[in-house]
């Protein structure tokens, strides 16, 4: 193919269509995956009909006490004081009653219409088994989705996609983070790329020069084995971007979008489901949850991060939900370890355990906490409880439910992967009826 | 008692619509491919993956091995490399370790535009704290291509991941802690670095020692001290050191009156041990016993115990080598220059030098340019003028994701290609933006830089001969090239093609 200014990129495009119109999914694996990942091959009845993840990475640790309160377990208030939500009873800055056990904090109170839906899930006391409290290792375990392993380079979600054939052979672009270093969630297939802001992606310098000077740069990177790829996934992307008209989106159902960080990106997130790309996988980082002091659950800090999170996830939810999407989106929310039982001396708490993940869709089985009882609580068939002697390493929630179990269900049905154990090797799970088959 | 959990969830005022087919999807076919047909659409794939001409066959390997010089400065100038050729491969070591004696006059000069460098803790607190920040942002890019002291600046780069602090959490506290932690024992002795950032207001701010106090432990900083500054991650330290460990810190503050006794506090903004908020109980941390009352000295004695812990040496020699070299160390190499460490005390230079034995480089690969280091070495080699180094340290440098001091956890910024690598658009921008002229204030004189000819044979060879240090291969220069097709070019062909030079996969390297 002659190197020609103009629209080269599309002529790219159609070409690679017409060489992949008649691959088959083992053939459009050998061109993609890289070489130590195994073969698959589904069966001509598989349904590979997949959900688009939407995984949202809360950094720092958040306190799931206070993101789902267990106000009916007598120990809480003895455990907390600035960082206690009190029950509900007629006091401002309550929990939201749930199930009359567990609350919601008024921070999140924007979740409770989706709750009531039952399409917002909360898991408690789960988490990873690794006692680990560094935020880098319990991170890194969580997101390659293999406890104890460092030398692996790949996310969980990652791996899925290198190990399938993309929903869209016409996707130029698979996962994406809105960060600036790729997120080791996604990292493993291919068009996958770090997009700090889609709204904002394309070469500078002069447009009538664009076009070649993309060429140029893309055949130049070609010959590099590493970065070859991300030229290429560079340029299809730009123009992808160019074609989604960020700036004139409008959400559907009158849902409105903040202006912080994590709004910004449901929002983007929105407009590239709604333009049905191709796109399978978004993974988001929303920090701020390291709350060792001054921790401030009914006002301040953790009050004022809860309630960005809650409103971005209810506008996007009104968004897609209107526009007959979000039965083809699965949100998913994790962070790397909860915190510690008994509040600390600054007003905050420390590393702990025992954590909340939480999933949001028309596919989830959500309206409820789930949750599983630990071996030192034979009264509390469904949470291991924060009593003397119920307790992790006398300081944090029990692990009741391997974080591998929720995400590995969550691959096997709403992506059709049954390969589980290579997303998350060396662990059987065990599957609790969390989401839809 | 609580509420019994039923099975099963409450039930959903919506029905929920069965999932429709997605016009766009497509399905798959499922059947096997024989070998060969197998093989053949991969190579067609590929083929087809290449833009312009196609490539059959497996790629050329375009790496080639690092320099000494490459790896201690942000881009061999011309006198640089004259410097090396005269004084050899350790002579050039010695010199540049030796940096107190490197004279700094264009660069001490270009300081001298930004005051709070050198205020005092109180003006720095009434000053507008934007002002101060682009100030210091500034500083540390001009810094970084305009002095001599090459290497040391390597370091201070170094040293600044390695005791990571956020400056959105800490402000003007941080620009003290660069001239007061990081700076003076950047080239000096460890355990001196180790006990002036301990001690540093922005490290106790930013890792909460300032709210540790006697029955309100507060194990933040203790713990990142013993997993990312001393001994790495779960290596010689239980969970006790830890709660242990912060027993001693306790106390450790910074002094945030700004009067006393009705008087200005001449002692705002530095360290202040609380012996009050001290816990003076005996404890018991790494392995030693410390008696009741130790007061301060407790957490100095920690401090001592870590900097001198072989875990440490270890650490600290692991992580130099892959600053410096680039891949991972063996066991043997880490034992040998750890020797060095111990036997010199902890003394960076020492074991710098060690490091950067040119055994040492063979073998090792090429590193991934961090965006930081690709502006500072495009500035350099491009002899790039600017009034405005505050635009490009923090707008361009944060569209790169790598603005100075932005990095919010205590790890530092990563220095992996794997993480840096997806995010080559800004890059690519910034070199165009920089040669159109739309970088406020900065300016590249390509005439007097490369060559005033318009002949694009002429104008192409001398950049790439001005660019030797780059060490531009075949698909570089076939690219500067021919880009145009035309045998003169115009002034946008000039500017586009010393941009390309910027934005080729070699110049990304070092």
């Amino acid at each position: 193919m002659k190197n020609e200014t103009g629209c080269n990129e599309y002529k790219l495009l159609t070409s690679r269509r017409d060489v992949l119109k008649g691959a088959t999914v083992a053939g459009v694996i050998a061109s993609i995956a890289p070489a130590w990942l195994p073969r698959v091959a589904y069966a001509s009845s598989e349904n590979t009909a997949r959900d688009i993840i939407v995984s949202i990475y809360l950094r720092g640790g958040c306190d799931g006490l206070t993101m789902c309160v267990p106000y009916g377990d007598p120990a809480y208030a003895t455990r907390r004081n600035q960082t206690r939500i009190l029950p509900p009873g007629g006091s401002p800055n309550e929990a939201v009653d749930l199930d009359g056990f567990f609350g919601l904090p008024k921070g999140l109170q924007a979740l409770k219409p989706i709750y009531d839906q039952g399409d917002f899930l909360i898991v408690h006391a789960t988490g990873s088994p690794s006692s680990n409290r560094s935020h880098f290792d319990a991170q890194y375990y969580m997101e390659v989705g293999e406890p104890g392993n460092k030398l692996t380079g790949t996310g969980w979600l990652g791996r899925h996609l290198a190990m399938t054939a993309p929903t869209d052979l016409n996707a130029v672009l698979r996962a994406m983070s809105f960060s600036s270093g790729l997120a080791l969630t996604i990292t493993g297939g291919s068009k996958t790329l770090p997009i700090p802001d889609p709204t904002n992606y394309n070469l500078s310098g002069q447009s009538g020069t664009r076009a070649a000077r993309l060429n140029a740069l893309v055949q130049q990177y070609s010959t590099d084995e590493i970065l070859n790829l991300v030229a290429r996934d560079t340029q299809q992307t730009i123009s992808l971007l160019a074609s989604i008209g960020f700036s004139t989106y409008a959400p559907a159902g009158g849902a409105v979008y903040a202006t912080d960080s994590l709004a910004r990106s449901l929002r983007s997130t929105a407009a590239l489901v709604r333009a049905n790309v191709g796109v399978e996988a978004f993974h988001i980082d929303y920090g701020g949850w390291d709350t060792h002091s001054e921790q401030g659950v009914v006002s301040g800090s953790m009050f004022t991060t809860m309630s960005r999170m809650a409103n971005a996830l209810n506008a996007f939810y009104t968004d897609l939900k209107a526009a007959g999407f979000m039965n083809k989106v699965t949100v998913v929310i994790v962070s790397e370890f909860g915190r510690t039982v008994r509040e600390n001396g600054s007003f905050g708490t420390d590393h702990g355990h025992g954590n909340v993940i939480m999933m949001m869709g028309e596919n989830v089985i959500g309206g409820r906490v789930f949750s599983r009882g630990g071996s030192a609580s034979p009264l509390n068939a469904f949470w291991p409880g924060l009593a003397d002697g119920q307790l992790y390493q006398n300081q944090d929630i029990h692990v009741t439910t391997d974080f591998r179990d929720v995400l590995g269900e969550l691959v096997s049905k709403r992506l059709s992967n049954p390969n589980v154990a290579q997303i998350f090797p060396n662990y059987a799970g065990t599957f609790y009826g969390l989401v839809d088959a | 008692m609580p509420k019994a959990k039923s099975v099963a969830h409450p039930a959903r005022g919506v029905a929920r619509p069965s999932r429709p087919a997605l016009g766009t999807r497509r399905a798959f076919l499922a059947s096997g491919l024989s070998a060969g047909v197998l093989a053949s659409l991969t190579t067609e794939a590929r083929a087809a993956n290449a833009v312009g001409e196609v490539t059959p066959g497996p790629a050329p390997k375009p790496y080639r091995s690092p320099t000494l010089v490459e790896r201690i400065t942000y881009y061999p100038t011309d006198e640089e490399m004259n410097l090396f050729n005269t004084l050899g491969h350790n002579g050039y070591i010695d010199y540049h370790l030796n940096y107190t004696a490197i004279q700094d006059t264009e660069c001490d000069m270009l300081l001298q535009a930004y005051p709070q460098l050198i205020m005092s803790p109180i003006d720095l607190a009434n000053s507008d704290g934007a002002v101060v920040q682009a100030a210091f942002e500034s500083a540390t890019l001009l810094r970084a291509v305009k002095s001599k002291r090459q290497l040391y600046e390597k370091m201070v780069e170094f040293w600044t991941d390695h005791f990571n602090i956020h400056y959105a959490q800490v402000g003007f506290y941080k620009l003290m802690d660069d001239r007061d932690a990081i700076r003076p024992h950047a080239l000096g002795k460890f355990k001196d670095l180790l006990m002036a950032s301990a001690k540093s207001p922005a490290m106790i701010i930013y890792l909460n020692n300032n709210t540790n106090r006697l029955g309100a432990p507060n194990q933040n900083y203790t713990r990142e001290v013993y997993e990312l500054h001393c001994l790495g991650v779960d290596n010689g330290y239980t969970q006790q050191d830890i709660a242990e460990g912060a027993r001693c810190f306790t106390g450790w503050n910074y002094d945030s009156r700004t009067l006393v006794n009705n008087l200005p506090n001449p002692l705002f903004g530095t360290f202040r041990f609380i012996s009050g908020n001290h816990d003076q109980g005996t404890k018991t941390v790494l392995g030693n016993f410390f008696a009741a009352n130790g007061g301060l000295t407790d957490g100095e004695r920690l401090i001592d115990i870590l900097a001198n812990h072989p875990n440490t040496a270890r650490f600290i020699v692991t992580k130099l080598w892959r600053w410096f070299i680039g891949n991972e160390p063996t066991t043997a190499q880490v034992s040998a220059i750890a020797q060095v460490f111990t036997n010199t005390q902890g003394d960076i230079k020492e074991v710098v030098r060690a490091v950067l034995n040119r055994a040492n480089f063979v073998g090792a690969k090429m590193k991934f340019k961090r965006p930081f280091h690709m502006v500072a070495s495009i500035m350099r080699s491009a002899n790039v003028a600017t009034s405005n180094w505050a635009t490009i340290a923090g707008t361009h440098l944060q569209l790169m994701g790598h603005r100075p001091f932005q990095w919010a956890p205590p790890d530092g910024y990563p220095d992996k290609e794997s993480y840096w690598s997806g995010l080559i658009l800004p890059r690519w921008n910034f070199a165009f933006s920089l040669m159109n002229g739309n970088v406020n204030s900065t300016t590249v004189d390509i005439n007097a830089t490369f060559s005033s000819s318009t002949v694009r044979t002429t104008f192409v060879n001398a950049v790439i001969n001005k660019m030797r240090q780059a060490h531009l291969g075949d698909g570089a220069i076939k690219l500067l090239m021919n880009y145009k097709k035309t045998a003169t070019l115009t002034t946008i062909d000039r500017q586009e093609i010393v941009a390309l030079a910027f934005a080729n996969t070699d110049f990304q390297r070092y």
